[in-house]
């Protein structure tokens, strides 16, 4: 007895932004694509915004599709020609061209406050003062609020409430908050600008809120467009037959299930995500089928560090190489499993989204 | 076992999904990080943590959430272990162990034939607590035409045992139950806990009830019908879920979609029932405010019936009211035209 099988033009194996975007392009192209998926993507623990390049196609062409589904969504993100600064919650200013007209963060603003929520534990506005202080001209002062109600369970009344600390008590005309642990917190951040009078800063937060959010808008375009995703399935091994990948053993929990596929993305991610592994001083294809190589990378003086971060599986025109040495014609690499694409070696989530949209005409092409 | 604290690169994902932090704040439970990860470091601190560590449902919402894939529920298990924090309830299962070969004294016996193909694995709560249900599923494998059985002498997987750190315990009832798993055909469970520790301590192909239902009977031969429009929620137990596999939801959506007159609506607010870990017995206040959420749940997405294919889920969520709360092969056999 055995779990049915998984049919499907293409697999993707790996679902976080690489994944999401080349299942996407796809479906686009009417490919039934599946993606299988397990733990959190280092996209759900970035920042989640992200630099593009204007003067590239691809980038634009990525944009202008996600941009609008994202809106669908009720997500306002937009792509600025020059990319501006946002503010993390560590009071550093980070430049992005992917972002929200609400998030951004200008050295202009004179008078700032830092808003701290109670239980939020995403942003210390003594901390997040304190380095603005230090980098900027403006001196924000730091306040603290304890809200009564939850933005989770009761978001009108906290919405309420905020909006009126924040017009009543804070002297101050802008404002940064903490990442709202919310699907769709733009129409909440909109209404407290709305309701305050204040400009509202969201602080980015790596490893929490906003890449948790790209992440949820990544599945949720996808979704849309008739992709299956299949959370907490894992790629065990595949089955090779000559210079193609016949088919693939995924895990979901205890049993092992076969997928059957044209063509196979491998979107697994670098270290930090599994789709890499360390082995003594080395970087390994966990699955010990393909090879790997490095892109050369200066700057990282540490031996392990540079290795994990510039090593990724060896590619020849964008297919896997195997250990043997000849490539598989029908498995594509897509992100920050390729050599070079490791955040902060590549620029991260905007170099994967791209690498992964033109992985996806690779994939057409053997389709 | 892996040192999970070497391996933790500190992305709390693992802390944002959990669902008794999010329940009750950092400062009643510090989460699956501190636990299974940074108290190896800190043991001075110890001292203070056995009310926490017992506090754990071992829904491993934090060891799929974690990219590193750190066995995290295990990890606390063996802190319990460390730290003696052994419950009334623990000692009770003991005692029960020892005496009948269950953790819960027995109550009923199942009426099902002593021989056949198809082992029927009651289990512990699921004889005692839930008897009807597990009669129920079994009746309905028998109506398929299926050779189902329940052997004499059988005993309880050994899971809670081992949980409470009773390994010797444990291993005797694994050694009592291997002959009998050996000289069946297949084996099949309602209860997720069972599957699991009878697959990897006898190292037997256990299926949960849904799996073989859907592999093996399939759903057209079960030929399901409600009598009248009824309108309910599924329940996603963490160890149906997690640990036997997600494929197993998604048998359970297929096989109540499969079914004329019922709507299938979906939850505002998915997790843990909060039954699981020995958490109902060591603290029913924490598990009560857990069933509570998900029941409320269930009630807002306008459902009548709350479906959870567990029995530690049907025990708990039904503690919290408001919403009927069934056994979902029960439920599916009460819909089968084969039996009528
Ligand atoms: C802490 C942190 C902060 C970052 N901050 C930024 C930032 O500020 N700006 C920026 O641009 N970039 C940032 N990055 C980098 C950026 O997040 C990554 O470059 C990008 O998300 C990689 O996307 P991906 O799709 O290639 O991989 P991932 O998003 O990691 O997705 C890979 C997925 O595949 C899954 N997987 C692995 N093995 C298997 C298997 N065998 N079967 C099935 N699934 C499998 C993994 O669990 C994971 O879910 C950051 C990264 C980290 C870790």
């Amino acid at each position: 007895m055995s779990l049915p099988d998984v049919d499907a033009d293409v697999l993707v194996a790996g679902g976080g932004a690489a994944g999401l975007t080349a299942a996407t392009r796809l479906a686009l192209d009417g490919r039934s694509v599946t993606v299988i998926s397990s733990a959190t993507p280092a996209t759900a623990l970035s920042t989640g915004r992200m630099l593009l390049d204007p003067e590239q196609l691809e980038a634009v062409e990525w944009a202008s599709f996600f941009l609008a589904q994202f809106r669908r969504q009720g997500a306002y993100y937009v792509m600025s020609k020059r990319p501006v600064n946002a503010l993390t919650n560590f009071g550093t200013a980070m430049k992005q061209s992917l972002t929200s007209p609400l998030f951004d963060w200008t050295t202009r603003d004179r008078d700032v406050a830092v808003v701290g929520l109670v239980g939020n534990g995403d942003l210390d506005p003594d901390l997040v003062s304190r380095e603005i202080g230090r980098s900027h001209r403006v001196r924000p002062r730091p306040y603290w609020f304890s809200p009564s109600f939850s933005p989770e369970l009761d978001r009108d009344r906290f919405a309420e409430e905020l909006g009126s600390v924040l017009m009543n008590d804070v002297a101050e005309s802008t404002i940064v908050l903490p990442p709202l642990p919310q699907r769709s917190p733009y129409d909440l951040l909109a209404e407290l600008r709305k309701r305050s009078g204040k400009r509202i800063v969201e602080a980015a937060t790596p490893l929490s809120w906003p890449g948790r959010r790209f992440q949820a808008l990544m599945e949720g375009t996808a979704a849309r467009l008739g992709v299956t995703v299949l959370k907490d399935r894992r790629l065990m091994s595949l089955d090779i037959d000559g210079r193609e990948a016949a088919g693939a053993l995924l895990s979901s929990g205890g049993r092992t299930q076969k997928a059957r596929f044209n063509a196979l993305v491998l979107a697994t991610g670098g270290v930090p995500s599994g789709g890499l592994d360390v082995e003594g001083r080395n970087v390994i294809d966990p699955l010990r089928l393909f090879k790997t190589s490095s892109a050369p990378s200066p700057g990282v003086a540490s031996h392990r560090l540079r290795s994990a971060l510039s090593t990724g599986i060896a590619t020849r025109k964008g297919k896997a190489v195997t250990l043997q040495g000849g490539s598989l014609r029908n498995v594509v690499v897509a992100g920050s499993l390729a050599k070079g694409m490791s955040y902060p070696l590549g620029r991260g989530l905007g170099d994967v989204v791209v690498h992964a949209w033109k992985a996806a005409l690779a994939v057409e092409e053997v389709l | 076992m892996l040192h999970p604290e070497n391996r933790c690169i500190k992305c709390g994902a693992c802390q944002s999904v959990c669902p008794v932090l999010r329940l009750e704040g950092r400062e009643t439970f510090p989460g699956p990080r501190r636990l299974a990860v940074e108290v190896s470091r800190f043991s001075r601190e110890n001292s203070t943590l056995s009310s926490p560590l017992e506090m754990c449902t071992s829904c491993a919402q934090c060891e799929s959430a974690c990219p590193s894939r750190l066995p995290l529920t295990d990890a606390v298990m063996l802190m319990r272990v460390r730290h003696g924090a052994r419950s009334e309830g623990g000692d009770r299962m003991l005692r029960n162990s020892r005496q009948f070969g269950r953790t819960i004294a027995p109550v009923s016996s199942m009426r099902a034939p002593s021989e056949g193909s198809t082992l029927f694995f009651p289990g512990c709560v699921g004889e005692a607590r839930t008897a009807s249900s597990v009669q129920a599923a079994i009746d309905l494998l028998l109506s398929t035409g299926d050779r189902t059985y329940v052997p004499d002498g059988w005993s309880c997987c050994g899971s809670p045992l081992e949980k409470i750190g009773e390994r010797r315990e444990a291993e005797r009832l694994r050694s009592i139950n291997a002959p009998l798993l050996e000289a069946a055909e297949a084996v099949v469970t309602a209860c997720p806990g069972c599957a699991v520790q009878l697959r990897r301590s006898n190292g037997v192909e256990a299926l949960h009830v849904l799996e073989y239902l859907y592999e093996s009977i399939t759903p057209a031969r079960l030929r399901l019908r409600s009598s009248r429009l009824l309108t309910v929620a599924l329940h996603s137990p963490c160890h149906l879920l997690r640990t036997v596999g997600p494929h197993t939801i998604d048998y359970a959506r297929e096989l109540l979609a499969s079914v004329p007159g019922l709507r299938v609506v979906d939850m505002d607010d998915e997790g843990c029932c909060g039954g699981g870990g020995g958490v109902a017995s060591a603290r029913p206040d924490l598990a009560l405010r857990m069933a509570r959420r998900r029941v409320d749940s269930a009630a807002r997405a306008g459902a009548e019936v709350l479906l959870a294919p567990c029995p530690f889920c049907v025990v708990n969520l039904g503690r919290a009211g408001g919403v009927e709360v069934r056994e979902l092969t029960s439920f599916l056999a009460s819909l089968s035209e084969s039996r009528s």
